[in-house]
């Protein structure tokens, strides 16, 4: 049977959301069965849901980033000095230290520039589609936690987010 | 010290989001004006490119006047704002969580009010964009090693990376906002939003990228003003070829800059009731942070003299002379007087939590930095090194006009970003809350 089920928790406190992602692990589901959404990002959620899990991707896109603009830079700067070379009483026509200045800016650009990217890409934004299982006072002062499974065990992970304090439960249909 | 506790995550919420309700009589108001200060400025500058660059007072030998001393006085603005968010952030201090969001886009708008001010001060400006490394039928490229076009990399990638910083902290909110409109503004705010929900796989790489953007914004706020002041290090002219100017100049960014974070906070912390966030002590904190650039900047300006006198140099003793007993004597004094002796009074502990006492400071650091700039600029600019080459500046109505005008553009980003956007990091305030328990709630 297809996991074709949502069930959405939406709980007040932390200390509830902990209790529940513990039962809802202990029932079976993995990290990718679940989906924790919350007004501010808190630590120990982010550690239950996660237990384990390696770190964002996104320093990867800052690292080419960073290094991409500082060779592109020196190659721009170098190029164009010797293809456009202004004779000036023979100082050097290949300046490294003046380009640095130019390399160093490029640096933190093209990381910047490459860290929204990569931002962008690992959160899928932007996300024009409809999020099932979102609710709007999830980025207010409520802590939702929607967990995909199969229908006869919808009612198994309803009970026990009841038992830990949610405020309301509801199932819906995933699609 | 966090926020106070009575507030819970639903009041930040109702109170900040409260400030981005439709506007009344008095913000149409307040953008009116500042339409009409900018549009001073847009009449004055369309007169010069209509007329010449001889509208405005600057020629020989005072080649920079006014605009210059304007284009550093802005980027100087913008840097404050960058050590607000990114350098606060990155040493965890907790008191930037409620000015940092408007001193972010006191950066934005500054540098957007800066970068106007290269292409105002050429005589054909229509040319700005020789300044970028692009093919051309001439077969030439930009000369790398000139401090100008270092200038055009620093404040492009400043203005570029400030941008970006500055939405991606608004993303959470704007969410935070959408799900609350109605409307076209529910429109509006979900494309802006960007579809953002708030998942831990989302607030993972949010918290990874955030952290990175304040680590790359960092040296940012160093080396931008460094290379602004390296316009003046890298000539030879008496006052201007000096090793000191890069920390001088960030120190003194930072300084103005803190200034018109308070000049602008106070009323807006009075007119949106957001006296519970905003308390004297961010503001005692914002003190003692002047205190000490105003004393890195004090520290600076006796550096000079005494450099200037040890050096014996006759060139230099002279420009230092003529700029405390010289013909521009009063701004120099004026500069003193703003930048050293008042930010003084903060060492009493009554005073530096006084908000008018704070805002009327705030406005004399205002002019005390603007001078600073101008008397580094006109006064080394009027006596260089041949007697016979020597002259004065004489300020014009464009000159004036635009420097006005420039204000105008500024507040008028300013007062239209408050109303639309959050002018406080909702999701940032939430996150200092201590975090809804259900033990301490008894239940």
């Amino acid at each position: 049977m297809s996991a074709d089920y949502l069930v959405v928790g939406h709980f007040k406190f932390v200390d509830d959301t902990l209790e529940a992602i513990r039962r809802v692990k202990s029932q079976g589901l993995g990290h990718d069965d679940l989906e924790l959404y919350s007004p501010v990002p808190n630590h120990d959620l982010e550690d239950e849901v996660y237990k384990g899990k390696p770190r964002s991707p996104v320093r990867l896109f800052t690292l080419f980033g960073g290094l991409a603009g500082l060779s592109l830079a020196f190659l721009m700067t170098i190029w164009m000095s010797l293809d456009y070379p202004v004779r000036v009483s023979a100082k050097p026509i290949v300046s490294i230290p003046a380009f640095v200045v130019i390399a160093f800016e490029c640096t933190i650009l093209l990381g910047g520039i490459f860290t929204l990217l990569g931002l962008l890409h690992n959160c899928r934004l932007p996300w024009i589609f409809p999020t099932p299982g979102y609710r709007p006072n999830f980025s207010k002062d409520t802590f939702g936690l929607v967990v995909r499974v199969t229908k006869d065990k919808s009612e198994t992970i309803r009970a026990e987010m009841q038992s830990c304090g949610a405020e309301q439960v509801e199932v819906q249909y995933a699609r | 010290m966090s926020a106070p506790e009575t507030l819970t995550y639903e009041k930040v919420d109702k109170d900040i989001l409260a400030t981005i309700e439709p506007p009344g009589i008095g913000w149409y108001l307040l953008i009116l004006t500042a339409v009409c200060v900018l549009s001073v400025g847009a009449y004055a500058w369309i007169g010069q490119i209509l007329h010449g660059i001889g509208r405005s007072g600057k020629n020989n030998p005072v080649m920079w006047g006014f605009y210059i001393t304007n284009f550093v006085f802005w980027v100087g603005i913008a840097h404050s704002g960058t050590l607000i968010s990114a350098v606060l952030f990155l040493f965890r201090a907790k008191w930037r969580m409620p000015i940092y969001r408007i001193a972010e886009a006191m950066t934005v708008f500054a540098v957007a009010t800066a970068g106007l001010f290269p292409i105002i001060h050429l005589g054909r400006p229509w040319n700005f964009y020789w300044l970028l490394p692009y093919p051309n039928q001439r077969y030439l490229w930009v000369n790398f090693k000139s401090p100008l076009l270092w200038d055009v990399f620093a404040v492009s990638t400043y203005l570029t990376v400030s941008v970006i910083f500055f939405s991606i902290g608004l993303i959470p909110d704007i969410a935070a906002a959408r799900d609350r409109a109605t409307g076209v503004r529910k429109i509006v705010y979900s494309a802006l939003a960007l579809g953002w929900k708030g998942s831990h796989r989302q607030w993972r790489h949010y918290g990874a990228a955030y952290g990175f953007f304040a680590a790359l914004a960092t040296p940012l706020v160093l080396s931008v003003h460094s290379v602004v002041s390296w316009d003046f290090a890298m000539s030879n002219v008496p006052g201007w070829h000096t090793t000191i100017f890069p920390p001088y100049f960030v120190a003194g960014a930072i300084f103005s800059g803190l200034g018109m974070v308070i000049t602008i906070t106070i009323p807006l912390r009075k007119a949106f009731k957001l006296e519970p966030y905003l308390t004297t002590w961010h503001y005692e904190k914002m003190a003692q942070l002047i205190i000490f650039t105003s004393g890195i900047v004090t520290l600076a300006y006796a550096t000079e003299f005494f450099i200037a006198w040890y050096s014996n140099n006759t060139y230099e003793r002279y420009q230092f002379w003529y700029r405390a007993f010289g013909y521009y004597a009063w701004a120099f004094w004026l500069m003193i007087f703003c930048n050293c002796v008042v930010p003084i009074t903060f060492w009493w502990k009554k005073l530096r939590t006084n908000l008018t006492w704070l805002f009327i400071c705030s406005i004399f650091i205002n002019i005390g930095m603007w001078f600073e700039r101008f008397n580094i600029i006109v006064q080394s600019l009027s006596r260089e090194y041949i007697p016979s080459a020597w002259g004065n500046y004489h300020v014009s109505w464009t000159d004036l006009g635009i420097t006005f005008g420039a204000f105008g553009w500024f507040f008028f980003l300013l007062i239209g970003f408050i109303k639309f956007f959050p002018s406080m990091a909702l999701t940032e305030i939430k996150e200092i809350l201590d975090p809804p328990v259900r033990q301490e709630h008894g239940h």
